[in-house]
Order: structure tokens, then sequence, then C-alpha cells
């Protein structure tokens, strides 16, 4: 891949060649972090095209991002996704739960991780705020800094940590009580 | 068997960090759709130069090709003013003569009406005197263009002959028979000069003033009858 300065000089000159290596470095990533948001899978479909549709359009304009193009498309997504979910008047489901269950296996045969994976996602689901589940993926699934998470939901690094830690003590909490122990 | 143990916080980041692997992946077949929708997009964009055709969004549609259509409509719109305003002055001038025409006969006919006023008899001013102005019939040089004056002799002038009474100087001093008439062709308003008379009524001559076409032929009586109101002060 090349340098993304020179990536992103050529993208918005809308160079065929940029244009294509940044979609497909980013698309995929893009769906996967919407389907763990909770967007099913034709929302995330959707969304992941918008997203490229509105970088090209800035583009086009001579605008668009000019360094760290990743948090730039994933702070795209995230607010394409809460539009679309207040559009909708529905809250964001979280249904990596059901994701997981896609591969048909009998909870019987599940191994120990599978379970406490499905039980994280479904706390996930259940006890976290629309906010903290965003900075939880973000920040241990998607791997973005404090900083980078603090841009791509428009708060301060302070906020993120907070929203972090107090997410993290509930899914303690609440796996613990879970499993029985506490 | 799920253990039964309270969970620290790095259990839970390691479970997160393995719930990532778990997301299943972007369907092939629907990337690559989406790969070619949004390449075709660009295409669409860069060849309109400015990106209005290529705005839309989401399915993977490509834009249309709008670019360049949009000056189209001001620029039409424009010209076709231009050329109505321009045809509407052809066509002035090619019938100016005529425009001309026109206005000039309907001044000629404006003007003969305010020379011809309509008269109608009334019993009640037996004596209308017209006198028109002219070397025949005024001594003095009076103005002869442009001043219409008519003195109506009413009961209020004792019923004396008077001399001079209407005189109607038209444009063309050549038109006016100057004689003098006592037949029943004034105004008949039976009023005394001082009266002003209706607009449009009779004749437009100015019956308030009948000093300046008395004073020719001398009547004394006419002509000092205003200065008469003015002595007892």
């Amino acid at each position: 891949m090349k340098d993304e300065s020179a990536l992103l000089k050529a993208a918005t000159s809308l160079d065929q060649d940029a244009l294509a290596s940044i979609f497909d470095e980013y698309a995929p990533a893009l769906y996967k972090y919407l389907l763990r948001l909770g967007a099913g899978s034709q929302e995330a479909d959707q969304i992941t095209g918008d997203v490229f549709a509105r970088v090209l359009e800035k583009f086009s304009e001579g605008k668009g991002p000019r360094k760290n193009l990743r948090s730039y498309l994933f702070q795209t997504a995230y607010h394409l996704l809460v539009d679309d979910s207040r559009h909708r008047q529905r809250t964001a489901i979280l249904d990596v739960a059901d994701t997981i269950k896609q591969d048909s296996t009998p909870v019987q045969s599940m191994t120990e991780d599978k379970l406490l994976l499905e039980k994280l996602a479904k706390t996930m689901e259940r006890e976290l705020t629309e906010e903290q589940r965003n900075v939880i993926v973000l920040r241990f699934q998607e791997e973005f800094s404090l900083k980078e998470t603090a841009e791509i939901i428009g708060k301060n690094v302070n906020a993120v940590k907070a929203l972090q830690n107090r997410g993290i003590n509930r899914l303690r909490e609440a796996m613990s009580r879970e499993n029985g122990g506490e | 068997m799920v253990s039964k143990k309270p969970m620290d916080t790095k259990e839970i980041t390691d479970l997160l960090s393995k719930l990532k692997a778990e997301t299943p992946d972007y369907p092939s077949d629907l990337l690559a759709a989406k790969r070619a929708a949004f390449l075709k997009q660009a295409v669409n964009i860069k060849i309109d130069g400015n990106g209005q055709g290529g705005q839309q969004s989401g399915t993977g549609s490509s834009g249309t090709a709008l670019g360049g259509g949009a000056v189209g409509p001001g620029v039409l719109q424009a010209l076709i003013g231009i050329s109505i305003v321009a045809a509407m002055l052809l066509a002035v001038y090619a019938y100016r003569d005529q425009i001309t025409d026109v206005l000039q006969g309907n001044v000629v006919i404006a003007q003969e009406d305010n020379s011809q006023p309509s008269i109608s008899p009334s019993p009640l001013a037996p004596e209308t005197v017209t006198a028109l102005p002219g070397p025949l019939a005024l001594e003095e040089a009076a103005p002869p263009v442009e001043i219409t004056s008519t003195v109506t002799s009413g009961a209020s002038l004792d019923d004396t002959d008077i001399n001079g009474a209407s005189v109607v100087a038209g444009t063309a001093g050549a038109e006016v028979a100057a004689e003098k008439t006592k037949t029943n062709s004034g105004l008949h308003l039976g009023q005394t000069p001082g009266t002003p008379a209706a607009p449009g009524q009779g004749n437009p001559g100015n019956i308030n003033k009948p000093e300046k076409p008395a004073k020719p032929t001398k009547p004394p009586k006419a002509t000092k009858e205003p200065k008469d109101t003015k002595e007892p002060k």
C-alpha cells in the first residue's frame, strides 16, 4: 500500500488505482465495524456504500481528509449508522450474538470460549449505552488509540477514558453475575 | 463448562479481542458489486468534471451525467427575452410612420373637439353675444391666439346689450368668423361673470374675465362691473 498522504493526494484527483486501493483496504473493516455496532448485514452493506460515496463526493470537491483516512471513514460510518438508526426509530441492536449463531453450531457442542463470547455479546447489547459500546468496539476490536477514538466519536480523550472504564466495569460486573461470581 | 469465578478487566478485554475474530466477513459478491459501483461512480464524477451527477449513494448506483446542463436553461431564457424585445423594437421601427400618423390623428381630433364645444340653448339666458377676435371685431390687439373668453350677459347685468360677449379665439385666427350675433348661442348659464364655469361645460373660454374683450368695444358697464365691486371698500 502506498504512503497514506500520497494515496490521499491521488484519491483527491480521483485516481482509479488510489480509490480502488482505499476501498479494498477499508470496506471490509467498515462492514465488520458496523456489524459490531449492531447493524444488520444488509444495513452494514448499504452504509458501507454510503461511506465511500460520501468520501468520493468530498474528493471531487477537493475536500475530504488530508490525513488519517481510517479515522475519517470510521467516523463517517458511525454518523451514518446513528442517523440511520434514528431515522428508523429503533435502538441499535448488537446482533453479534446472532452472527455467532450463524455457524449453526449446537449450543451443547460450543466450546467454553464460544459460550463466553456469546454471553459477552449479549451483555454488550443489554448493558452498555450506545457510546460505551462504540468506545469499547473502537478501542478493543478496531484498536484505535484514545485520541483517534475521541476524534471519531467527537469527544475529548478524558471522556473516552471515562466511557471506556464505565463500559468495561459494567461488562465485568454483568459477566461475573452471569458466571455466578460476586 | 463456563467458569463461575468473577471476571477481571483483563479477561474482559481478552474476550473482546476474541470476539473481533468472530465477526463475519463481508460477502465477496456484495463486496465485488460495491467495489465496481464505487469505481464506476468515480469515473462518472471525473467525466462530469464537478461531480454533479455522481452524488447517489447507498445502493451503489452510479450517478447520471447531468453536469453541463445546469447552465443551459438560464442562457436560453435570456436569449428568448432578448429576441422578444428585439422583435418589438423592429416592429416599432418598421411601422413608425403609421404610428406617427395615428398619434397625430388623435391630436387633431382632440383639438377639433376643443374648438367646437357643444352649446345647447337655454331660455334662461336669452342673449349671448359672441365676438370673435380679429381686426374686424377688436380694435385693440388682444392676444389673438390661445385665448378664449366669453361674456354672458344675464339678468345681473341689467339686460343691457353688451357689445362684447363671447370671444373665441382659436388656434388659427383666420378661421374665426367675426360677427356680432345676438342669437341664442351662449352658454345660458345665468351666472354672473365671476362664477366659475363647471369643468367641461360649454365654451371653455374664460367667462370670469370679461374685461379684456370688452375694452376694445368700450362697453362701459361690462368692463367696469368688476371694478365696481371693489369700490365700496
